[in-house]
């Protein structure tokens, strides 16, 4: 035989064993979350907050106490950066708040290897001079907020009038899919059972920072609607994911629920704020969901859907801030001039992320935008010195359209396939290399893919690769868009392999 | 069910609703291509490889046929142009994942041959960078991280189906990888050693260590299937055989395993070619000595013989018995077998013993265990009522001193994927075994409190109302006398009995009660006890009090021990019965047997194990046969039991190793392993299973009940040239539960649960009912015994030897994973032995500490009988006061220690309770 046996020191956990300081970190996460497994990353970013990052005997006790096996709980530990796990510096330590792409353009290349940490940016890419401040409860409470909700709990009959509201408004998520709402709401209510709500505030898409400028101006406004959403749909429970990078927010939110809760607003039902996992893949809503009931944020094929077979296999509604904040207007919610953002009631009105090059980047209100070079001019033009190279619309899996295409009329440019995503803009200069753009692109998609699918964790690390130097092979790019478009399981992968696909000839033609 | 058919690439398929489209390709023997979608019970679809995309005719894009239902109209096409292009480029990139060396190390796999198949570039993406070599540091899997494509099967494998929970898919994007546990290395982990990884892994990256050896052979001549001969739970195992030895197993389709194996099963099989196997029939050297001071092994026990022909060997046996028994008349003879050979075996041994011997006094190593007798005692049926499977029925299951997931570690994984799926498990046991983490509840009991904590629960449950009042009255008797018996134990008086919670204590009596649907099993931690009958009586009363029993997902499993425990004694190789259980001292029975075998039969019942031996000391017995036992390590108290069978005047051992028994031989006959042989044996879920020879006996070894005739012979016996088959055929004909089997039937079924008609074999005057198929629970609506079961009043035994100042310990004996009962067979497997090398004495972290012991230096332990040298280890699992040891390990032999003292029913030994105290030497 060829190993030599190892002699037991002791039976049972095995290996080192847990000091008495992160046992006690441990313990203090247990008394606020619970020894439930659902609860396993708060635990996890608890300690974090405490200590750093949990070590490898942290994990051996926490799946004692939770009567996991450590495997289960490393599984989990690893499976979200935000965790920190095996870390050597604080999480979140970083100097840029702000993802790679935008970050590089406003600082330099250079810097970016430097100073940027892996993982999704801080959504900092406005770098806002000043922001909101959020409307307090009292203030929305005196502008008509939450009589909806008390009018739900006195008259249950409403709800059909509001699910009808919804109808006939035609509102849509507004996370890229564009499902009608009242299809969701409906299919939850015929599932039966004991339906969840989930407010999707984990905003991870890159240059993407309109849900963080929703809740920072009106918190109440999603929350209110995310109670209706409960209320009709008799959900018990309702879960805020507000993605954990947005350290600010947490303290806004928290006071949201909490007014609202003393107000008696949420009486039966359970309101939970979570924090997600600090990658881009726990905003998918399966993964989301994964990540609630303490798994690793990986996306589960559908069907079923989420609304049949949800959170721990009950029906489950997600909606994102934006979506959740626009219904508003199904119950008589109007735009208020002291609340900019409540201009999206106006269904037409569209929220921009700006960012890059240009002089006032930030969250930009716009209704019938006539072309992107107007968005540019609206983010108060370029900087000094600086011409239009082009603007990255929609994010990471976006498209790259050059400045000579951005006096195109815009809904042109929609016509002939532009999708605006997310409504990030991200624009650059004259001097910037479309193909540096494009690998920055690919890089965060290959960064943030789960890596459960072959398509998506091979093909998005092969495209960034690809992108990142030497000559294109036109073929097998086109082979490596196609698998990964045809054949991953959500949509990160499968909008790679169309970022791809669009962008290959873009940057053949450019090399040429 | 609904039923359809679809259209797969041209061909029309049937398909039920529910299943999935790889599902019914398989099912109908198209060959979709497919990579991490495992078809066996317990795998559910992964879906992340993506290489079984098909296109439909009714929907955009593709679809994983592994995960994607079938329904009517369905047109699949895995052969279009988009889906061949797809999967073609989904292998490459798969491909890429592993090194350029490794996947030269491994070109023979399933994911090389989809490689293949598709026609892939497989370095059309590159290679991944060299990171690691091998790792070969664990003595069974080779982890080769390099060769690794991620399908995430071994995750599954061990989370899913064997429930271990050991490997995770660790870390996100690009940085995802296999992991033990934290991140350890597999070596350094909690991995059990199931092989279940190893068996579906696609790359190689987890593959047996043995194909990884220098001495690996160049290529697997053969492979076939036997059942393994580890435990009672009968997993069929396929081995794949090169250069005459088993260079690995995979698990086989069986009834019971489904294709899993444990550690055993799957890595024990070197001792097949153990350079210490007996070749030829040996006897005892006349200036050889049998010398009783203390345990010899191996080599040291070939020296005292000397080699012999078959003729002569036989010969000396059968004389050494005739003359005995025409000296001093049959009741001086005694014969032990094993519930490790076969049906075939069993019966031919104990019709030699009764037609040859003329003697009653025959047993087998069942005694040292034996958890049926209170079973058959209630109900008039000497096997379990309902399968282990059926636990994916029950709402709840009681296990009671039963440690599967060491002792039947497949059919833990059938438990643990039932309880995953709801069935809620209420655990008896004093220590914290792996199953305690999937508890409801685990009443960790003092040890020896069972009947204590039973009774109390039972009190709970009858003055609750929460029992079942109309079975009561219809189906029991002895109710009233149990209401007496249990008066006095409420919650808070086993609470301080049993040093469990009274809450606790009412919250699992409540809960099995209450269930629909509960199953109760027990083992040896119930039965080895000079109480052990009582415990079990005390279970049984509170499972049919609550009317837990003929309902699907109800009944009472003892879990059996050995590969054929239940087949021995089905056989009737027991002192007490005839075969199929039919009672001594009843004369139709009687001649029944004398008319078949056309002999006198002995009257009266024989010497059970333990008795027999204590017998020889006396010098009352003189002659023993022992065939595939081990007494002199698996009997209580072994420096008594080595001064018994050092004084027999004839003892010929029959055995495949020169056991500690065979130091102690006359004669020593070298048999054939259940691999080598052919037979039927049972399992304990009823299953009588046929096997066939994967190899072939080494050199003069024999089949046991072929030896068995040749001796029959030699006394004159007619029947001594029975076939096989005629052994078999005249077996299923005096044993009730065997009624319509047939050699030939089981050849050609290869497996099949009895009772084959439930109402039928058993020959009762009155229904017992089931619910018609034999895998359902028995007994609906009566039992065997008659309308009603007795709830039989109990002895009231305590331990035999509780602690005390000078031995303040109380030792409690088992058996660890890796071994099996003396380890003769594991202990001569070199994997396991690498795993396993050597006894040690758990104590709990408290008493380890006070005692300030360290692993780094032996101990002893010594008790009234004994003393033994053993390595300490600190185990947070056991209880203060309490110490372990497994039994297998001859070097430090837990049975020097235990104490023979009998339960006066089931006449099984306290070998779970004995006083002892621990000698620090500081000797490394």
């Amino acid at each position: 035989m060829r190993s030599k046996h190892k002699r037991p020191r002791s039976y049972g956990a095995g290996g080192p064993i847990a000091g008495t300081q992160e046992i006690a970190a441990i313990e203090t996460a247990l008394l606020s979350h619970g020894t439930a497994r659902d609860g396993l990353l708060e635990i996890l970013l608890d300690i974090r907050d405490r200590q750093g990052s949990v070590s490898q005997a942290g994990l051996q006790y926490i799946a004692e106490r939770l009567r996991l096996t450590s495997a289960e709980v490393y599984e989990v530990a690893t499976a979200f950066p935000a965790v920190n796990y095996g870390a050597t510096v604080p999480y979140g330590n970083y100097t840029n708040n702000c993802c790679d792409l935008v970050c590089a353009l406003l600082r330099g290349p250079a810097d970016i290897d430097r100073e940027m940490r892996p993982g999704v940016c801080g959504g900092r890419c406005d770098v806002p001079d000043s922001e909101p401040a959020p409307r307090s409860f009292e203030t929305f409470r005196a502008a008509g907020g939450y009589t909806v909700v008390n009018r739900l709990q006195r008259m249950p009959t409403e709800k059909n009038q509001i699910l009808q509201n919804i109808a006939g408004r035609n509102a849509v998520g507004r996370a890229g899919v564009g499902f009608p709402v009242h299809r969701k709401w409906q299919s939850l209510i015929a599932t039966g059972g004991e339906p969840v709500v989930v407010v999707n505030a984990d905003e991870g898409e890159l240059a993407t920072f309109k849900d963080r400028f929703i809740l920072q101006s009106d918190p109440h406004g999603v929350l209110e609607a995310a109670l209706v959403a409960a209320s009709v749909t008799g959900a018990k429970q309702l879960f805020f994911y507000l993605r954990d990078d947005y350290a600010d927010l947490h303290a806004i939110v928290r006071r949201a629920i909490d007014d609202t809760v003393a107000a008696g607003l949420t009486a039966g039902l359970d309101v939970h704020l979570r924090r997600s996992g600090g990658a881009y893949i726990c905003g998918e809503e399966t993964a989301l969901i994964a990540s609630l009931e303490g798994r690793p944020a990986r996306p589960r094929e559908r069907p079923p859907y989420p609304t049949e077979r949800g959170l721990q296999g009950r029906p489950t509604l997600v909606h994102n801030v934006e979506t959740l904040y626009r219904l508003r207007g199904a119950w008589g919610a109007v735009h208020e001039d002291a609340v900019p953002v409540s201009a999206l009631l106006d269904p037409d009105m569209l929220l921009y992320s700006v960012s890059g090059r240009v002089r006032k980047p930030g969250p930009k209100l716009i209704r019938a935008l006539p072309s992107l070079d107007a968005l540019v001019r609206a983010a108060g033009g370029m900087r000094e010195e600086e011409e239009l190279g082009g603007v990255v619309i929609g994010g990471s899996a976006g498209t790259i359209v050059p400045a000579s295409r951005c006096g195109v009329p815009l809904a042109e440019l929609l016509a002939s396939g532009l999708s605006l995503g997310t409504g990030s803009a991200v624009v650059f200069g004259k001097t910037d290399d479309i193909r540096w753009i494009a690998e920055k692109m690919a890089g965060f998609l290959a960064r943030e893919s789960c890596g459960q699918c072959a398509p998506c964790r091979i093909g998005t690390a092969k495209m960034a690769r690809a992108l990142a130097g030497g000559p294109l092979d036109r073929r097998l790019l086109d082979d490596l868009a196609s698998v990964m478009s045809e054949a991953s399981i959500c949509g990160l992968g499968r909008s790679a392999g169309k970022f791809l696909a669009r962008v290959t000839p873009i940057l053949t033609e450019h090399e040429r | 069910m609904n039923f359809f058919d679809i259209d797969i690439d041209g061909k029309t398929v049937p398909a039920a609703v529910g299943i999935t489209i790889l599902e019914a390709a398989v099912a109908a023997g198209v060959d979709l291509p497919h990579l991490c979608a495992c078809m066996r019970e317990g795998y559910l679809p992964i879906a992340a490889c993506r290489t079984c995309l098909v296109e439909l005719n009714n929907h955009d894009g593709l679809v994983p046929a592994c995960r994607h239902s079938v329904a009517p109209g369905m047109v699949v096409r895995s052969d279009s142009a988009l889906s061949r292009r797809t999967r073609r480029t989904v292998v490459e990139l798969l491909a890429s994942e592993m090194s350029e060396p490794a996947a030269k190390r491994h070109p023979d796999g399933l994911f090389q041959r989809l490689v293949r198949r598709v026609e892939a570039d497989s370095g059309r993406f590159g290679n991944r960078a060299v990171r690691s070599e091998p790792d070969r540091n664990h003595s069974a899997i080779t982890v080769d991280a390099d060769a690794c494509i991620r399908c995430g099967l071994c995750r599954s494998a061990c989370q899913d189906v064997q429930v271990n929970g050991v490997i995770s898919l660790a870390g996100h994007g690009d940085g995802l990888h296999v992991a033990f546990d934290t991140g350890k290395d597999i070596g350094d982990s909690s991995c059990v050693s199931c092989g279940e990884c190893v068996q579906v892994c696609p790359t190689g990256a987890l593959s047996p260590a043995v194909l990884f050896a220098p001495e690996a052979p160049v290529a697997i001549e053969y492979s076939a299937e036997t059942v393994c001969p580890f435990c009672s739970v009968g997993c069929r195992v396929n081995l794949h055989v090169a250069e005459d030895r088993v260079v690995y197993a995979d698990g086989a389709d069986g009834p019971a395993n489904h294709g899993r194996l444990c550690v055993k099963g799957r890595f024990g099989f070197g001792y097949l070619r153990h350079a210490e196997r007996l070749t030829v029939p040996l006897i005892r050297r006349d200036d050889a000595p049998k010398d009783a001071s203390h345990n010899f092994r191996g080599a040291e026990v070939l020296e005292m013989f000397r080699p012999a022909t078959w003729d002569e060997a036989l010969d000396r046996a059968a004389s050494g018995f005739a003359d005995l028994r025409d000296r001093h008349g049959g009741d001086v003879l005694a014969v032990l077998g094993s519930a490790k050979g076969t049906n075939e075996d069993a019966y031919i041994l104990q019709k030699l013993a009764r037609t040859g011997f003329g003697t009653a006094h025959i047993d087998h190593c069942t005694r040292l265990c034996a958890s049926v007798p209170p079973l058959a005692e209630a109900i008039g049926f000497s096997a379990v009522t309902v399968p282990i499977e059926q636990i994916v029925n029950a709402d709840v299951a009681l296990m009671v001193g039963s440690n599967p997931e060491v002792n039947h570690p497949v059919a833990a994984s059938i438990m643990k994927n039932a309880i995953r799926r709801g069935t809620k498990l209420i655990l008896i046991d004093p220590y914290e075994q792996p199953l305690a983490r999937l508890a409801t509840v685990h009443l960790q009991l003092r040890p020896g409190t069972d009947v204590q904590l039973l009774s109390a629960m039972t009190k709970l449950v009858i003055a609750e109302g929460l029992y079942d009042s109309k079975f009561v009255d219809d189906r029991l008797e002895g109710f009233d006398e149990l209401v007496q018996r249990v008066e006095a134990y409420t919650p808070d008086v086993a609470a301080r009995i049993c040093g469990v919670s009274a809450e606790a204590i009412v919250e699992a009596a409540r809960l099995f009660a209450k269930a629909p649907a509960a199953m109760c099993f027990w083992g040896m931690g119930a039965s080895q006890h000079v109480h052990g009958a009582d415990n079990i009586r005390a279970t049984i009363a509170f499972a049919l009090v609550c009317g837990q029993i003929g309902r699907s997902g109800t009944g009472l499993h003892p879990l059996r021990g050995q590969n054929n425990v239940q087949g021995s004694c089905d056989a009737g190789l027991l002192p007490h019965y005839f075969p199929g259980y039919r009672t001594l001292d009843d004369a139709v029975q009687r001649s029944l047997f004398e008319t078949l075998w056309k002999t006198q039969i002995p009257i009266g019942s024989g010497l059970s194990v333990v008795e027999i031996m204590d017998a020889a000391k006396a010098g009352k017995m003189k002659g023993l046969y022992v065939v595939g036992g081990n007494p002199a390590m698996a009997n209580p108290d072994l420096a008594a039991t080595r001064e018994a069978v050092a004084r027999l005047d004839h003892l010929v051992v029959q055995d495949i190793f020169p056991t500690e028994t065979a130091a102690f031989a006359d004669v020593i006959l070298p048999a054939a392993a259940l691999a080598e042989r052919s037979g039927t044996v049972t399992n304990t879920d009823r299953i009588i299973q046929f096997v066939e020879p994967v190899l072939s006996p080494p050199g003069m070894a024999r089949e046991d009940w072929a030896i068995a005739c040749a001796i029959a012979a030699r006394l004159g016996l007619s029947w001594a040239r029975d076939s096989h088959e005629a052994i078999f055929d005249e077996m299923a004909s005096v044993v009730p539960v065997l009624n319509g089997l047939s050699w030939q039937k089981l050849k050609t079924e290869r497996g099949v649960r009895y009772p084959l008609n439930p109402n039928d074999p058993l020959r009762m005057d009155h229904p017992i009912g089931s619910n018609q198929i034999p895998q359902d629970s028995l007994f609906s609506t009566g039992f065997p015994r008659g309308p009603r079961a007795r709830l039989a009043a109990l002895e009231g035994k305590c331990p035999s030897e509780l602690p005390d100042a000078a031995f303040p310990f109380t030792l409690i004996t088992g058996r660890v994973r890796e071994h099996w009962h003396t380890g003769s067979m594991t202990r001569r497997s070199d994997v396991l032995d690498a795993l396993s090398p050597e006894a040690l004495l758990h104590v709990c972290p408290s008493d380890f500490d006070r005692l300030a012991l360290s692993s780094d230096y032996l101990v002893t332990v010594e008790t009234r009988r004994g003393a033994v040298t053993v390595r300490p280890v600190s185990d947070q699992r056991i209880q203060q006061g309490v110490i372990w040891m497994a039994m297998s390990f001859f070097e430090a032999a837990a049975n020097e220690l235990t104490i023979n003292k009998l339960d006066a029913y089931t006449r099984v030994p306290e070998y779970k309770y004995c006083s002892a105290k621990i000698v620090v030497n500081k000797v490394n």
